[in-house]
């Protein structure tokens, strides 16, 4: 494209940008001059620039909302809400033909003589006298000069004064860099770093005093480049506070609000991308507020508020990363109806609600599929949002939370790491193949010997379990989820595992070596591989090889193991879709398969029989400094029959019984006594018969026999509060009669 | 009207191909390929070149070519071209010379070439004494489905874990 028009659009695109905040500034306040001159430059200046570039259909519309703000600035137009909207809507469309324009040089097909006319009948309505630029519409838009001199060249932005601009800084003394430009000389940084770390090594061994002092040298000017170089790509919040009081302004029209935006901390810096990365997670919990945080105008007033809401935006830096906050005075948000929905929508059952704190169940708006809206507006309401927020972030390595107060509005903060240049990672090595695992996942590094693997891992045709200070992970291997080659097989005498935790749930990876913790930059992946969804991107390590960042959560789902984010999102189709799940089944006292899901079982123990003990008519035990409650499945499962079927199976070992610890999403864990446990499965569930008694999910058949797949947090519930028979302590009490 | 254009050339598995030298980058000797797990057998890894890391077309197995003459990987060469998908790094046997070749020459791909060849051949040079075929960049990085589809063996369901 001809690099005017390049210009041309650019520039014009960053001052529609400001426009939008100018309008609405200008509502509120339609005597300020000053505003209302620069808002007339800045159409004017796409006016003039357009003509000269041979954009005809900009230059109508332009031009007939030029001559409009021409009356309002020879004050016989005052600006109100329905010119606005209208002025407004110029503003998209001049922004939909610079789309245009950028994508394919010429103006597109789309036609804009309605606009042109409601801009030309503001005008003709209120005019008095007729001003200079009034009878304008009336000639072709080519002929008619405008009553400022057109500028000699496109340079729109030498027309804005510093002040309008509190981001570029001074205006002279800046320039415009193309970010792929920004892009590159950050890879060349990186790559100048790494080659400095070797040269610092290699130098401190040659003891060649005149070399190391010039490598000295070169450390510290590398690592100045590369905080500058990383500066140059940090801008100022400010840029998308800018689209944010036009956004207000519409969608709280649209609803009958009347909402004030304030915000601060505008010059807070963050990395380009990441500032990228959070304008849609912003907008739209912007307009959550909006539409269901700030309540109507008349049901404010009647709880006493203001009759207009407040939305605060405050941007700061803390503890070295990025913090947004965006904050209503509005009605907050109603955590019973939050529990509601979720428990109509089968997220959590009424017992584990019954167990969340109060916090526990906001976080919930962040779940898929849940919204708490009365109506679903054009706004919100489709119950998609929130949960999208939290995975944007969360993949820029953010946080997100939510506060609220009933009655007092709705706090919602991000936090975000200032760059994402850079990661901690630890590198590890399987089959010769490098990966990267982001420090931050990490959760525990181990090295058994063969005696002590043998003991601490299990494994049943290839597919492996660890036992990690007593909980029991699933453990993949790298090389064998990956098929990666093997031709040597690598042996060092030691398993190398890492222990990690994804969306909430840990499990253990094995690999040949643990290298070390290193920081990383993150590169992309050629699109060739993004369908193998396994990896983040790669990255370039010190000695010049290159690693893969893993990403844990796809790498665990493709390894069929059920993360807790899934968990909610599977519970509606459990019944037709396919859904791969990983079970603990165990055997009880008759003979009956259960299945537990493995996500709720902290440890497999085999107890003492001298460990039970009695209180308040229940059985318990001391475990591990904490009294837990003991009991036994069939007992909480409501069939009495059971107890008829058939002969209790003899304990594995003389004096001790086998036990499984459990533990809910809250609360203290349980222990429920089983007759054995008879492996860990991985199962691809396509359908289960439904269930026959309460606290069962539903059966299917695992290796020819039936098992029933149970529902913890019903059953840990029941246990929790007491709510259950237990048959065996009536036998116990009843003495030596029993046999046991 | 004639219109001449410069190709560089290169030769693998005995044929002779040209691509716009305008297109290409660079030519490597052979550099450390870092094998991405589960890719397409096309797309043997990723190299680091200069700190940029590049995914590897590995031609011969694009286009199905036999690999009876196949070089060891030190003697492999790298072109790395410029596609609309990014950089790629073709891997090559040999490197030929910059042609400068008169467009009046070009022919259509003939029917005879295999399948897999004829669909990224925009055209086919008759020089004096051999047959120069010009590869199509866009469509080459447009992999068929052959190659985008991964060795994967199918995990059988309900297998047992652990026993204890």
């Amino acid at each position: 494209m001809d690099s005017l028009i390049k210009d041309f659009v650019l520039e014009s695109t960053e001052n529609l940008d400001r426009l939008d905040q100018e309008f609405v500034q200008l509502e509120a306040d339609p005597r300020n001059a000053q505003l209302l001159d620069s808002i007339f430059r800045t159409i004017h200046t796409i006016k003039g620039s357009c003509g000269f570039l041979g954009f005809t259909k900009l230059e109508n519309l332009s031009h007939a909302g030029e001559s409009l703000l021409s009356q309002m600035r020879a004050g016989e137009l005052l600006l109100n809400s329905s010119i606005a909207d209208v002025l407004l809507k110029m503003v998209d469309a001049i922004r939909e033909i610079l789309r245009e324009i950028e994508a394919a040089g010429v103006e597109g097909q789309q036609e804009y003589a309605d606009l042109v006319e409601a801009l030309k009948r503001l005008q003709v309505q209120t005019k008095k006298t007729p001003a200079p630029a009034a009878s304008a519409p009336a000639e072709p838009p080519k002929s008619s000069p405008s009553p400022e001199p057109p500028p000699a060249a496109p340079a729109p932005a030498a027309t804005a004064p510093p002040a309008e601009k509190p981001h570029a800084g001074k205006q002279e003394g800046t320039i415009r860099v193309d970010v792929s430009l920004l892009e590159s000389q950050m890879n060349l940084v990186s790559e100048l770093v790494l080659l400095r770390n070797r040269l610092l090594q290699k130098s401190s061994q040659t003891h060649d005093r005149e070399l190391e002092t010039a490598v000295h040298g070169l450390n510290v000017v590398t690592s100045d480049l590369r905080k500058n170089v990383m500066k140059a790509r940090m801008q100022p919040v400010s840029q998308l506070y800018e689209k944010l009081p036009r956004l207000v302004r519409d969608v709280s029209r649209d609803l009958g609000k009347s909402i004030q935006l304030e915000t601060a901390g505008g010059d807070t810096e963050l990395d380009k991308t990441l500032l990228e990365a959070i304008k849609d997670p912003v907008t739209h919990i912007i307009r959550n507020s909006v539409d269901h945080g700030v309540e109507l105008p008349a049901q404010r007033i009647s709880s006493g508020k203001p009759e207009a809401g407040v939305i605060r935006v405050r941007a700061f830096h803390e503890g070295g990363n990025f913090h947004l906050e965006i904050a209503d005075d509005g009605a907050g948000i109603d955590v019973t109806r939050v529990k509601d929905k979720a428990i109509a929508r089968g997220m959590i059952t009424a017992a584990q609600a019954q167990k969340m704190s109060e916090a526990e169940l906001l976080a919930l708006v962040f779940a898929p599929g849940l919204s708490t809206a009365e109506k679903v507006t054009s706004v919100s309401g489709r119950g998609v949002g929130m949960d999208v927020v939290k995975t944007n972030i969360e993949q820029i390595g953010g946080r997100v939370k939510v506060e609220s107060t009933r009655g007092a509005g709705t706090r919602v903060h991000l936090e975000i790491p200032l760059t994402l240049a850079t990661i901690s990672a630890l590198t590890v090595i399987s089959s010769g193949c490098v990966f990267a695992i982001p420090q931050s996942a990490l959760v525990e590094m181990l090295s058994f010997d063969s005696d002590e693997a043998r003991e601490r891992t299990q494994e049943v045709d290839g597919v492996r379990i660890l036992r990690f200070r007593g909980a029991v992970l699933p453990l993949l291997s790298l090389r064998s989820e990956l098929k990666l080659l093997s031709e040597e097989t690598f042996n060092s005498g030691f398993t190398r595992i890492v222990v990690v935790q994804a969306e909430g749930r840990r499990y253990a990876i094995e690999v040949d070596i643990i290298r070390h913790n290193e920081e990383i930059v993150i590169k992309p992946l050629a699109k060739y591989f993004k369908q193998i969804g396994l990896f983040t991107g790669a990255a370039t390590l010190g000695d010049g090889s290159v690693a893969l960042i893993l990403d844990l959560a796809s790498f665990a789902r493709r390894s069929g193991m059920t993360l807790l984010e899934d968990q909610h999102a599977n519970k509606n189709q459990q019944t037709s879709a396919r859904t791969r799940r990983t079970i603990v089944l165990v055997s009880a006292s008759h003979g009956e398969r259960l299945a537990i899901p493995v996500e709720c079982v902290e440890r497999l123990e085999s107890l003492s029989e001298s460990t039970r003990e009695h209180s308040g008519g229940l059985e318990v035990m001391q475990y591990r400094g904490e009294i837990l409650r003991l009991a036994r499945l069939e007992d909480l499962l409501g069939d009495r029959r059971s107890a008829h079927r058939g002969p209790a199976e003899p304990p594995v070992e003389e004096g001790k019984f086998t036990a499984v610890v459990v533990r809910g999403q809250s609360g203290a864990p349980v222990i429920f006594e089983v007759s054995r446990i008879l492996g860990i499965v991985n199962l691809e569930i396509e359908k289960l018969t439904p269930p026959t008694r309460h606290g069962v999910e539903g059966s299917l058949v695992i290796q020819d026999k039936v098992a029933e797949i149970l529902q913890m947090e019903i059953l840990i519930a029941r246990v929790a509060a007491g709510d259950y028979q237990p048959a065996q302590l009536a036998s116990i009490e009843m003495g030596p009669a029993d046999g046991r | 009207m004639a219109v001449r254009e410069k190709y560089a050339t290169f030769f693998l598995a005995g044929i002779y191909f040209g691509i716009p030298a305008i297109s290409v980058q660079e030519v490597l000797e052979y550099l450390k390929i870092n094998p991405v797990p589960l890719a397409p057998a096309a797309l043997p890894g990723i190299i680091n070149l200069r700190g940029q890391i590049l995914p590897v077309l590995d031609l011969r197995e694009r286009l199905q070519l036999s690999n009876t003459d196949k070089r060891s990987l030190e003697d492999t060469r790298m072109a790395v071209v410029r596609t609309s998908e990014g950089l790629l790094t073709l891997l090559i046997d040999r490197v030929g010379e910059i042609l400068d070749v008169d467009s009046a020459s070009f022919e259509p791909p003939a029917e005879t070439l295999k399948p897999c060849v004829r669909a990224v051949t925009s055209h086919i040079c008759k020089l004096e004494n051999q047959l120069l075929l010009i590869l199509d960049l866009a469509k080459l990085c447009q992999l068929p489905e052959h190659a985008i589809t991964p060795a994967r063996t199918v995990t059988p369901t309900g297998e047992l874990l652990i026993s204890a």
